[in-house]
């Protein structure tokens, strides 16, 4: 047993044939690809701060679309539902973590590789799979790393670990028991608790043809600064609350840009931070109205403050 | 050690992936005592990650930092100290469960961040750090979400004004301000805004629905 864990997880083995930058970005590829193509169903822990929390996936794939809903097995009732997630949609996410070649004039393809070092890790065991780790090492300072157990199988993501700068780890997903591949029960995407949240995929549009976003012309703030790599991926002005949102992503770390008008909340400026995700707030002000923004993300705290620092109004 | 240049051997066998088991654990348990064969395991595992082209950066060794959380950890983990040395990814998890606690900082903002012209507030200083790792405190999940249990101070950059805090189960909220919002009002601002960013994360990355596992309580 002691001999099984050393060979499965030593990373400098010679006789890991498959280390090259091609054969990883193949693997991250599938990797996309398989988190939205297959059907699966398990628990997986998710820990941070020293808490764990246990939850329960359903993810199934019908008509091209996907239907999706997790439980909270531990602490207060917590039920996600999502729904008619269209496997033909490609988001910016999705395309740079695939290389895609877009439109837009800053993503190419290997764009991850130009901000990440990507290293294979060798092998490892989840949920009583084997799975292939991928080490992905951020080239500056304004993102962190991740270290990601691929299903050898499937290709299905079974393990994800964020590391911070100082390469502590900020949190883990990890799969306990999953079951991927089979058909997953009509039922056992449907909401039990009446009280579920139903996900919204409003601030997460898919890219055209062209590989570009739609309709992004009529916001009123914008970023005069962004982490390299980083680009827009979404954008939403909600009707109820004037509440701007702006999504952006580099392929792997998402951060969210919040613009409140006044008489919202009065908070203060603050920084907040739970698990891996910060929250970066303060108040700005134009043409006689108070706004409040917020960045929220899996970010480090300096990144979320100077994209805070260079919001402002379009004109 | 006398058998230094033997049990070298040994290790250059198993480097080359050539050693038998019996010599695995013989290996191990004397490298696990020596620090000079530690010394020596490292230069091998540098110079295959040199001719790999492997960034020497990313031979970091973590071995001592992470010994010595786990000393402080005491029972906590069952990694033996064979697989401390061996196994970087056993690192990582003995990280994860040791270091994930001391998640921020002790970040100073001393400046307000608004372009505006209006008043400074102090910025909310949210200190985590300071978890004991000496005495480490097992939540349950029972546990988990309700702050009292784990509540640890939070430090204002202003201390004698307000402080505000993350919707978070181990960072709690001190003081408030009188007039404007109260802590509760804060909270569920945060919470909602963390909520909202988790669905852009849950549809921009490749995990999925996992996102939603940050979706903050009510109660916090």
């Amino acid at each position: 047993m002691l001999l099984l864990a050393l060979v499965a997880a030593a990373p400098l083995s010679p006789s890991y044939a498959l280390d090259d930058l091609s054969s990883v970005t193949n693997l991250l590829k599938r990797m996309a690809e398989a988190n939205r193509q297959l059907s699966y169903e398990g628990i997986f822990s998710y820990e941070h701060g020293g808490a764990l929390q246990t939850v329960k996936v359903f993810h199934s794939v019908r008509d091209g679309q996907e239907f999706e809903r997790i439980v909270h097995l531990n602490g207060p009732e917590r039920e996600v539902v999502r729904r008619g997630n269209d496997l033909d949609c490609q988001r910016m996410g999705d395309a740079m973590l695939r290389g895609a070649p877009l439109g837009l004039l800053e993503i190419s393809k290997g764009h991850l590789e130009t901000h990440y070092s990507l290293y294979m890790r060798g092998e490892d065991r989840v949920a009583g799979r084997d799975i292939t780790v991928v080490h992905v090492v951020p080239k500056d300072s304004f993102r962190y790393g991740y270290v990601l157990g691929v299903d050898k199988k499937t290709g299905l993501l079974l393990q994800s670990m964020l590391i911070g700068n100082n390469k502590r780890v900020l949190e883990r997903f990890q799969f306990v028991d999953v079951t991927i591949g089979t058909l997953v029960d009509d039922m056992a995407v449907e909401p039990t608790n009446t009280d579920h949240h139903l996900a919204s995929l409003e601030a997460s549009p898919c890219l055209n043809a062209e590989g570009n976003l739609s309709s992004t012309s009529e916001r009123n703030w914008q970023t005069t600064w962004l982490p390299p790599g980083f680009a827009m991926s979404g954008y939403h002005m909600s009707p109820e609350t004037n509440r701007e949102t702006l999504v952006f992503t580099d392929g792997l770390a998402v951060f969210s840009v919040f613009v409140d008008p006044d008489g919202t909340i009065k908070v203060p400026d603050m920084l907040a931070q739970r698990g891996a995700t910060v929250a970066f707030l303060s108040r700005t002000q134009h043409k006689n109205n108070e706004y409040t923004i917020c960045v929220v993300g899996e970010i480090p705290i300096e990144t979320a403050k100077q994209v805070a620092q260079s919001l402002m109004p379009v004109r | 050690m006398s058998n230094n240049s033997q049990i070298k051997e040994s290790l250059s066998a198993l480097m080359d992936g050539q050693a038998d088991e019996l010599e695995v654990r013989r290996v191990l348990k004397e490298v696990s005592e020596n620090d000079e064969l530690r010394d020596t395991w490292r230069r091998h595992q540098l110079a295959a990650a040199a001719m790999r082209r492997e960034l020497p950066e990313q031979v970091v060794d973590y071995s001592a930092a992470i010994h010595a959380a786990i000393e402080n950890e005491d029972s906590l983990s069952s990694q033996t100290a064979i697989s401390r040395i061996v196994r970087p990814l056993g690192r990582f998890a003995v990280a994860a469960s040791v270091a994930a606690i001391a998640l921020v900082g002790v970040q100073q903002y001393n400046k307000p961040v608004g372009v505006s012209g209006n008043t400074p507030t102090p910025v909310a200083v949210v200190d985590s750090a300071q978890v004991d790792l000496a005495a480490p405190q097992l939540r349950t999940s029972a546990a988990f979400g309700i702050p009292q249990v784990t509540a640890r101070t939070v430090s204002a950059t202003n201390g004698s004004e307000q402080g505000y805090s993350a919707p978070t189960s181990v960072i709690n909220v001190r003081e408030l301000t009188p007039d404007k919002v109260t802590r509760e009002q804060v909270q569920a601002y945060l919470n909602d805004l963390m909520l909202q960013h988790t669905e852009n994360a849950a549809s921009n990355t490749n995990q999925g629905m996992m996102p939603f596992a940050r979706m903050p309580t009510d109660q916090e």
